[in-house]
């Protein structure tokens, strides 16, 4: 009852004006930036991050939550309607949604994708809620050892989730680790690789790290690419969406629920993003579901499983960063940094403290209010929103690299921060030059300070034992599993590379 | 990405690239240029101008393609490993804050650098077992290709960042809105913008709208610049009802 109670109140301040709009200014956002490709949802939220600033927290975390779900389900209209995926996690969509747009007209896939973002979104948001409860009760007997083996999971496995290369991977953590340690340390006030420059002495940002690399080094990839879109694939026919039947949907039932079982569950792992998690549920409905050797035909299954899966990922992600202060994403990871930049530690403290309680609960009923939104505005202004594709490309990497400077300088006023921005920027470009993933790089300048604070309280206490992360039960696990995360895809990988050894 | 196991559909589409690739090899080895692939995202068809490898390429040259994308697959490896060992270096001077007998400043650093270095050896001695033919390079899945397609202008990045420096730099001097006027001209051009309208209507008019969004809406002091420069965004300014 008391969840109902503070869902109630989270409604309430939803549907207030300045929260409201920023809901459908995310919502709006969201579909187009993920509509574009090579922008994609975590774009728009960086782009967004810097305009929070001045925000009131509330409506700055339900503007960015906005711009992540319904970024979700964006790209999939280029991928039905032009075969281009808006975002990797569109990519299985090709494969039925494209083919039964040329079959049929790309009406009834739109529709589909619709009713599976929606399905989606709500099981995984309602998930959330009623787990967030116990998890923060969990979370808040936690002893510094097992906050440390918690992160310790998350870096792990982003680490081995993210990209083609775990060294890779690892040395872009390292890097993010590395960053997060410039400036002064929270342990002894000592000055940490600052060379004597003033600008560093107070260490680095968040927002330009993250503008820069996401935002600005992107656009320098894209300028590389001497990208056009190319629309002569495109699969005729009106542009609109028709909503299959309740009979239609009811065949499909047992797709639907694998696919919100897994894309949950994925979502709650740090480092499945929404890519991962639609490749898995369209993988696993090629092997178990009934109807899996029509998948690749057009088949609503076929655009069901992985559009459930990348949108019910949204809301697993958000469940460990808001109760344990762990993001499981790219988007989450900017998330808490506009909590960080409001001065709020995202954590099991929050749900305690009554303010930031309606907060939270502002957040869960606004992430409802969205996946309604999303689907209305998917629904009748599609069309509308579809005009962004005619945009010059020249035209939107200027106005994405201008709101990048601007956004970084915004912040502080700071022309520091705007140098910063340039300087990752073009390490963004380099990273994605030489296959070097971001996100660890990213989570690693996030978590680090956090993660650093609880390893030196543990090291102290323990007089330098590294035992005491595997005393208690719960670390234990938790840095077992970490363990394993790493060794399993090293292993698995190499052992593939040395039996492919060519003659 | 690869699948592992757990997309059927993805595995047969890797398997039909890795039996396409092998013939597209050959084609490169005998055709100046390699056919364009389809994906909704239309390539250049000189992908190879950039002087990637494709996968499967041979060359008996010491100097050649192979040899020149192995040097570039090492030297971030190589970067990475210096710079590691050099901080590590520079983090000796940490301890000297910390208390005797304890674990001290230098320690969160040291691990990550010293993780950095171990991993970055690594990856050196896999290029390198790469180069001498024991690792079979890996494929790519072909939808995932067509949403990352190599580097055709790597320069015009490189102009793209100088000229970014140059406009960070010229906020003080020229002030916002001239050096967004100008910075905006050269990326467009920078991404083949050609149309004059588009040029001019797109520079002015972006400069215009963020100076507005920013310091009528948000209430950010943008630079004004240094004099005569300066009465250029006073005179915008007052026209847009800015105080």
């Amino acid at each position: 009852m008391e969840l109902l109670s503070n869902l109630a109140v989270g409604f309430a301040h939803v549907f207030q004006p300045g929260d409201f709009l920023m809901l459908v200014i995310g919502i709006i956002v969201g579909m187009a930036v993920s509509i574009m490709p090579g922008l994609g949802f975590v774009m728009g939220v960086v782009l967004a991050l810097p305009f929070t600033y001045r925000m009131g927290i509330e409506p700055a975390i339900i503007l960015l939550t906005a711009i992540y779900f319904s970024g979700t389900y964006g790209g999939a209209f280029t991928t039905i309607l032009y075969r281009i995926p808006g975002e990797p996690s569109d990519v299985p969509l090709l494969w039925d949604g494209y083919v039964m747009a040329r079959r049929e007209g790309a009406a009834k896939p739109l529709g589909w994708a619709l009713v599976a973002a929606f399905i989606g979104g709500l099981v995984s948001s309602v998930v959330m809620v009623v787990l967030a409860g116990p998890l923060t009760d969990i979370a808040l007997k936690f002893s510094s050892e097992d906050y440390f083996a918690a992160i310790f999971f998350g870096l792990t496995t982003v680490v081995s989730l993210a990209g083609k290369s775990l060294i890779n991977a690892v040395i872009s953590l390292c890097l993010g680790l590395l960053i997060a340690s410039v400036g002064v340390d929270s342990t002894y006030g000592a000055s940490r690789f600052t060379f004597g420059v003033p600008l560093l002495r107070d260490g680095i940002e968040l927002v330009p790290i993250l503008v820069g690399m996401y935002g600005l080094g992107e656009v320098f990839k894209r300028l590389g690419q001497g990208l056009t879109l190319d629309r002569s694939q495109a699969s005729g026919g009106r542009i609109k969406t028709y909503l299959p039947s309740l009979r239609e949907i009811f065949r499909i039932r047992g797709a639907i629920v694998r696919s919100s079982v897994i894309g949950t569950l994925l979502g709650i792992v740090p480092g499945a993003g929404a890519t991962i998690t639609s490749f898995i549920c369209y993988g696993t409905e090629k092997q178990y579901g009934k109807r899996k050797e029509k998948l690749g035909t057009g088949v609503p299954e076929g655009i069901v499983a992985p559009q459930i899966g990348s949108t019910a990922s949204v809301a697993g992600h958000m469940m460990p960063m808001l109760t344990l202060g762990i993001p499981g994403s790219a988007s989450t990871a900017v998330i808490l940094a506009a909590f960080l930049l409001h001065g709020v530690q995202p954590g099991p403290m929050m749900l305690t403290d009554p303010s930031m309680r309606v907060v939270v609960y502002s957040i869960f009923a606004s992430m409802f209010v969205s996946i309604i939104g999303m689907c209305l505005i998917g629904f009748f202004w599609i069309r509308i929103v579809v005009k962004v594709l005619s945009l010059p490309q020249s035209v939107l990497n200027t106005i994405v690299v201008l709101f990048c400077l601007v956004g970084a300088y915004a912040a502080r006023n700071s022309l520091g921060d705007t140098w910063m921005i340039v300087v990752f920027g073009a390490l963004g470009y380099l990273f994605e030059k030489f296959d070097f993933p971001i996100a660890p790089l990213v989570l690693g300048a996030i978590l680090g300070p956090i993660g650093e604070q609880n390893f030196m309280r543990s090291m102290i206490v323990s007089h330098g034992s590294l035992g005491a992360f595997f005393q208690q039960p719960l670390s234990a696990a938790l840095m077992a599993a970490s363990f394993i995360s790493v060794l399993y895809p090293l292993v698995k990988n190499n052992l593939a590379l040395f039996r492919r050894r060519p003659a | 990405m690869r699948s592992s196991g757990v997309c059927p559909r993805g595995q047969q589409t890797l398997r039909a690239v890795e039996k396409d690739d092998d013939r597209r090899s050959v084609a490169v080895s005998h055709s100046p240029s390699p056919p364009a692939e389809k994906g909704g995202v239309r390539e250049n068809a000189t992908r190879v101008a950039d002087g990637r490898e494709r996968p499967g390429v041979q060359s008996d040259e010491p100097n050649g393609p192979e040899a020149r994308t192995t040097w570039r697959e090492i030297l971030p490896y190589g970067i990475s490993a210096i710079v590691a060992a050099w901080l590590y270096h520079v983090s000796d001077g940490f301890a000297e804050s910390g208390m005797p007998g304890r674990i001290g400043p230098d320690a969160w650093p040291k691990i990550a650098l010293g993780l950095m270095f171990f991993v970055s050896c690594l990856g050196m001695i896999k290029v390198w077992l790469k180069m001498r033919g024991t690792l079979a390079p890996t494929r790519a899945n072909s939808d995932m290709q067509a949403l990352n397609p190599p580097q055709l202008y790597p320069r015009l990045v490189w102009i793209a960042v100088l000229a970014t420096v140059a406009y960070v730099w010229a906020w003080q001097v020229l002030g916002y809105f001239l050096s967004t006027i100008l910075y905006s001209l050269v990326l467009m051009l920078i991404g083949r913008q050609r149309h004059p309208v588009v040029l001019l209507c797109g520079s002015v008019g972006f400069a215009v709208f963020f100076l507005f969004l920013f310091m009528k809406v948000v209430y950010v002091a943008l630079p004004l610049g240094e004099r005569p420069f300066s009465q250029v965004s006073l005179a915008l300014m007052s026209l847009l009802g800015i105080r």
